[in-house]
């Protein structure tokens, strides 16, 4: 959201005396009549100072109130995220805040900055990383001191970097909630593609991959003075705070920082059109393509601004709005963007709309159409004074507070522009013609080569997206949440004895090729299971094919009921009618497939899964030895063996049950011989340490023949 | 044009400093004129305040405050046309027609489909005729080449807001402009800009996670109260507004004594107090309408509502609480700090750095603060974390805000921040005026401002205590959840089903 929103960083970037221009010729209009005082206003400028460790400063006093701010920016960027750790400079950004200094515990840390209404904070964006410090003026001395040590000593505490982790992945799962967030993450992967560090996100596996390791590395490589510049204002004494400044940087020495290569993005204009279904009533719809690699002396800067304004940059005034919006009442949201970034991106060029469903084609066609006027036709005069009008007379917004004014020259710096730059702004902008207007709209807007992304309901669009071109499909997939407990790393100690414990089960249980010549169970049991309602007794048959099919008929005093899984997808099957289960419930179902004695025990003795041994506990007055496996789910499965029987007594694992996380326990006992095989007759189930169910087995056949159509899919 | 929610923040200036700072001028005819003159740079932030929201509007017509606020910015008289006197009379036909065809189409699977055809093809006839003489877009063009900035206006449950700043120069341009608005507001392309307002709400409501829990939430919080009902308005309320309701809503309520001008940067204060005079004083001061009556039962349980949207969890709890000048409402505005205000706040340590939610906010006051008002809690769990989870462990730390009294260290803390931002505050012109004309019109005087701080400074650990165990009950509290819309299928709730 705000990605779209933001104001293109140049606006306000500029100049010195503001002149009134000239009125539009409409008709005579009392406010015609007014006249101006012309503005006249020096802003200040900010001394630029170096330290003796190489550190750019920016400094300009301020004297209005007793506050203190520093806004620095530091020489790296997420561009330089490695591949299989996409996230680390973000990640890295902010652990050296959250995770405390190596003197200062982050609590500690916290405590003193907020106990002084101070703050501290490092952030990261493509191209730049960020660091700042806000204080009152009385606590600068203090301020300082903590603002260097979190940047020169980040702990990067290992839980902070695990708290981190978690909400990126977090995040990542709720990126789809929102459309516009959805739309533009695609619309950028399609312009950059994957071989691009600008087409990258962040994965669950790559942020899962990042150490604190690597959060050091990052850190020592980028974070040096001389690749840092400081913006420096408000109630302070410049001599003096030099003196401060280097006193807290002392020791903190220069060096070389061998960047990686960035590949040059590869710009093309291939047109696409790619949608992602949601079922919402309004469309998200992004329509661009890459944009122009605005450089310190790229000589369409000026014309680029006014023509982007016009289009769509320029608020109410702009044609997208006035079309789309005002004139057809498409729309809330429309307009176009133009983002720019610092060196090596062309960026993007991209108009914005959301349209009801049943209004997108017409919207989307109406846009393209006012794309394509733009390069067939000349601005008329009044849309091009008015907008250079506005970008002359709001220019002096770019000056309202010393912090913008001295940000803004420290960026300019970063950039490499002339600093010159701002006292021809609004000369340059005077100058720009309609024919410039028209010859950088041909030049640089490309109608034929348009990205198309949309995210909405297709089955209520006005007309069909083929319209626009051949339309791409993009599933959304969305990250199942991570194991709540993952398999730890066993010792080699341990999985040896793991190896060992499986087979004396194996051997208890019939030995492995009794276990595997068993094809079909088809088992009865009676079970009394607590409901909401209370307790409830129910018969219960169970169809078992190995491997991986199940089907459960159960007969409550409600009536018949069955779960059917085929080994990937289940469905409950009721009197009215049968429904697939949701995603959710499968997973916790093909776990139990999976922990299926027999089945389990075989896997476990014949796969290199790993198998840890964990330790002793008494269960019941009996020793049993713990082992731990991974279920298909990722989450672990704790099986209790009994060191008498060698038969399992207990398992122990964590599922999620309509959304809510619960500790299961299953205990087995009574193990009765059945054709050679123990089977556990009776089985008890526990949800959060309080009993749900408990069965007892009436009878057990092996390899009998089952139908097949038990496990079909109902109709 | 946005739709805001404005809540009683912490924040705002050194208390002396503001005291000597502004200058407040009333004119005969009602209007309360504020000013801070401020001369960093040669920029001003005249902003005006209309104790009109969406509480005020009658049953039928819902929506009605927000979308005046968008029909004002279509000009006047004299602006956005090139012959009113004509267009007048074709705009009085566009209502006629509009209304017939809007009532048929209320009628749902009755209406006719003819008369719809109908309706619409000689509605568009009319349009078109109308648009010969309009200028679309004029009034914001005037401001956008005079170089504005942040020109927009916002619409709350208590008031609307008109905003801009400006070069300083051109602070007469906006009294004009502004007066004349006042004066002469013409309603043109109102059927247009209804789209737009219905493209507005789906964006924000129907096709936002958030947008779509917060509605539900307060429909579901306030069952008498105006307070429940979306500033926006229901869609079925949307399609019935017009022009005639937009005027009859603008002349009840857009008076110069129901008004706050709040002008801050680059002026001279005697020469501003003249200029609005000029321009503003002869416009008369009128009877208001009585504020709202209706007062919202007291809760008799908890209500929990679910809302099914193809997003994760997110979940929302709020408790009934006074509004100002109760005293109770200034020691929850300490709670809230207590709770969310940054990194060493309990709900940061507790929830947060435990992993339990990604994110944990308290905020006193939603979704007004004209009448008795919401102490409102959001979060989003962190999987495997559920809503369920993240209640726990938010209503663990309300326990202890009942049992355990505040250590002084936390309170000084919080008085330090709230001093910090008193003097923060003031180096912004656009936020000081929304600030004082916030105050205003909730507090009915700007210096709640300098007596919140004083409050702030003379509540005990026990008031806390005190408070706390008042509101903080379950009988007293609506949670609502965002959930996924597939329902999931065990054999608990199937037999519960077909019970």
């Amino acid at each position: 959201m705000n990605y779209l929103m933001t104001k293109r960083l140049f606006l306000g970037l500029l100049t010195v005396t503001m002149i009134v221009l000239s009125s539009l010729p409409i008709l005579a209009r009392p406010h015609d009549e007014l006249t101006y005082e012309p503005i006249q206003f020096t802003p200040p400028v900010p001394e630029v100072r170096k330290l003796s460790n190489g550190m750019t400063l920016y400094l300009l006093e301020d004297h209005e109130l007793p506050v203190f701010d520093i806004n620095g920016i530091v020489k790296t960027g997420t561009i330089y995220d490695p591949i299989d750790k996409i996230g680390l400079a973000s990640i890295c950004a902010s652990v050296m805040r959250s995770g405390g200094t190596v003197s200062r515990e982050p609590d500690v840390l916290n405590e003193e900055l907020e106990s002084m209404a101070a703050s501290v904070e490092v952030g990261m964006s493509p191209e730049y990383g960020s660091v700042s410090l806000s204080t009152m003026a009385e606590d600068i001395e203090k301020g300082l001191e903590i603002f260097a040590d979190v940047l020169r000593n980040p702990a990067f505490r290992q839980e902070k970097l695990d708290l981190r982790k978690q909400q990126a992945i977090e995040a990542i799962r709720r990126r789809n909630d929102n459309p516009i967030q959805l739309a533009w993450r695609n619309f950028s992967a399609i312009l950059y593609g994957k071989e691009h560090p600008f087409g990258w996100y962040s994965e669950i596996e790559t942020v899962e991959s990042i150490t604190v390791e690597d959060l050091k590395a990052f850190h020592s490589k980028y974070y040096h003075p001389n690749n840092i510049m400081l913006s420096i204002t408000g109630d302070f004494e410049t001599e003096q705070l030099i003196n401060q400044l280097e006193s807290v940087f002392a020791g903190w020495i220069m060096n070389d920082i061998d960047y990686p290569d960035i590949p040059a993005v590869e710009v093309s204009y291939k047109p696409s059109v790619n949608h992602i279904q949601k079922d919402l009533p309004q469309t998200t719809m992004l329509i661009g393509h890459l944009g122009i690699k605005r450089t310190p002396d790229f000589p369409d800067f000026f014309a680029l601004s006014v023509m982007n304004d016009i289009l769509g940059e320029g608020g109410f005034t702009s044609r997208l709005m006035k079309q789309v919006r005002e004139k057809h009442g498409l729309a809330y949201m429309v307009g176009s963007l133009m983002q720019t970034s610092l060196y090596t991106n062309p960026g993007e060029w991209f108009a914005y709309c959301g349209s009801s469903s049943e209004k997108t084609a017409q919207a989307m066609s109406l846009i393209i159409e006012i794309i394509r006027e733009m390069r067939e036709e000349p601005v008329s005069d009044e849309e091009l004074q008015l907008t250079k009008d506005s970008l002359i007379n709001s220019f002096v917004f770019g000056f309202e507070s010393s912090s913008q004014i001295a940000f803004q020259q420290m960026i300019l710096a970063y950039r490499e522009f002339d600093p010159d730059f701002l006292k021809t702004y609004t000369d340059n902008i005077a100058k720009v013609t309609a024919e410039d207007v028209q010859a950088v709209a041909e030049k640089y807007l490309h109608p034929d080569g348009l990205t198309i992304v949309t995210v909405g309901n297709r089955d209520n669009f006005d007309r069909p997206l083929s319209e626009f071109g051949t339309v791409n499909e993009i599933a959304i997939e969305q990250p199942e949440p991570p194991p709540t407990e993952a398999l730890p790393e066993g010792t080699a100690a341990d999985l040896a004895i793991g190896k060992e414990i499986v087979a004396n089960v194996v051997n208890a249980l019939g030995g492995i090729d009794r276990l595997k010549a068993v094809k079909t169970v088809v088992s009865d049991a009676r079970a009394s299971m607590t409901t909401p309602m209370g307790r409830v007794d129910v018969g219960v048959v169970i169809y078992q094919v190995y491997p991986g099919k199940l089907r459960q008929n159960m007969t409550t005093p409600q009536g018949e009921l069955s779960f059917v899984f085929d080994g990937e997808a289940g469905y409950i099957v009721v009197p009215m009618g049968a429904q697939p289960l949701p995603p959710e419930v499968s997973r916790s179902l093909k776990d139990a497939v999976f922990r299926d004695i027999i089945p389990l025990f075989i896997h476990l003795t014949e796969s290199d899964a790993s198998v840890q041994f964990a330790g002793n506990e008494e269960i019941n007055g009996e020793s049993t030895s713990i082992l731990l496996v991974k279920q298909p789910s990722g989450e672990t499965l704790r099986v209790y063996i009994s060191n008498d029987t060698h038969y399992v007594v207990k398992y122990a694992f964590r599922e999620s049950e309509q959304g809510v996380i619960v500790d299961k326990e299953r205990y087995y006992s009574d193990y009765r011989e059945i054709g050679g095989v123990k089977i556990p007759y009776r089985v008890d189930e526990h949800v959060n340490g309080n009993v749900i169910s408990e069965s007892r087995t009436t009878s057990v056949k092996l390899n009998i023949d089952v139908d097949e159509s038990l496990f079909e899919i109902p109709e | 044009m946005l739709t805001l929610f404005l809540v009683l923040l912490p924040g705002i200036v050194s208390a002396q400093n503001l005291e000597e700072r502004v200058v407040e001028h009333i004119y005969p005819n009602g209007l309360k004129l504020l000013m801070i003159e401020r001369h960093t740079s040669p920029t001003v932030a005249p902003y005006i305040l209309f104790k009109a929201g969406s509480v005020d509007e009658s049953d039928d017509s819902h929506g009605i405050a927000h979308m005046l606020e968008h029909m004002l910015f279509k000009g006047t008289k004299t602006i956005g046309t090139t012959d009113y006197e004509n267009e007048k009379v074709v705009l009085d036909k566009i209502d006629t027609i509009g209304d017939q065809l809007d009532l048929e189409r209320a009628k749902g699977n009755r209406a006719d489909a003819a008369t719809i055809a109908e309706l619409e093809e000689s509605l568009k006839g009319l349009q078109e005729k109308a648009e010969q003489y309009a200028v679309p877009g004029e009034y914001t063009e005037i401001y956008t080449k005079h170089g504005s900035t942040g020109f927009n206006a916002g619409t709350s449950v208590d008031f609307t807001i008109y905003t801009v700043e400006l070069p300083s120069n051109k602070l007469e341009l906006w009294a004009m402009l502004e007066s004349d608005r006042l004066k002469n507001a013409v309603l043109r392309q109102f059927y247009v800009e209804r789209e737009a307002v219905k493209e507005e709400r789906r964006m924000s409501v129907d096709s936002q996670p958030g947008g779509k829990l917060y509605e539900q939430f307060m429909a579901a919080a306030f069952t008498a109260h105006p307070y429940g009902t979306p500033i926006i308005g229901w869609p079925s309320d949307i399609a019935l507004l017009n022009r005639k309701k937009a005027e009859t809503f603008f002349k009840t309520y857009y008076a110069p004594n129901n008004s706050i001008m709040v002008i801050v940067g680059d002026i001279n204060v005697e020469k501003t107090i003249k200029l609005i005079e000029k321009y503003f004083g002869d416009i008369p001061s009128q009877p208001l309408p009585d504020e709202v009556t209706v007062k919202e039962p007291q809760q008799e349980g908890e209500r929990r509502i679910e809302v099914e949207f193809d997003a994760e969890p997110r979940l929302m709890i709020g408790f009934h609480k006074p509004t100002v000048p109760n005293f109770d409402d200034y020691v929850l505005d300490m709670i809230s700090a207590i709770l969310s205000d940054g990194r060493t706040s309990r709900f940061y340590k507790n929830i947060v750095e435990e992993s339990i939610a990604v994110s944990a906010n308290s905020i006193n006051g939603y979704p007004g603060a004209r009448y008795d008002n919401l102490f409102v809690i959001n979060a989003s769990p962190s999987s495997p974390h559920t809503t369920t989870d993240v209640e726990e462990a938010i209503y663990a730390q309300l326990e202890i805000l009942k049992n355990e009294p505040v250590e002084e260290k936390e309170f000084k803390r919080i008085l330090k921040q709230i001093d910090a931002g008193f003097i923060r505050a003031l180096s912004s012109n656009a936020g000081m005026a929304r600030q004082l004309a916030f105050y205003e019109s909730i507090a009915g005087d700007w210096r709640y401002i300098l007596d919140w701080r004083k409050k702030m400074y003379e509540i005990t650990p026990d008031d806390i205590m005190r408070v706390a165990n008042t509101y903080f009950n379950k009988s007293n509290r609506t949670v609502a959840t965002l959930v996924k819309k597939e329902k999931v299928m065990t054999a608990d709730t199937i037999m519960e089903e077909s019970q």
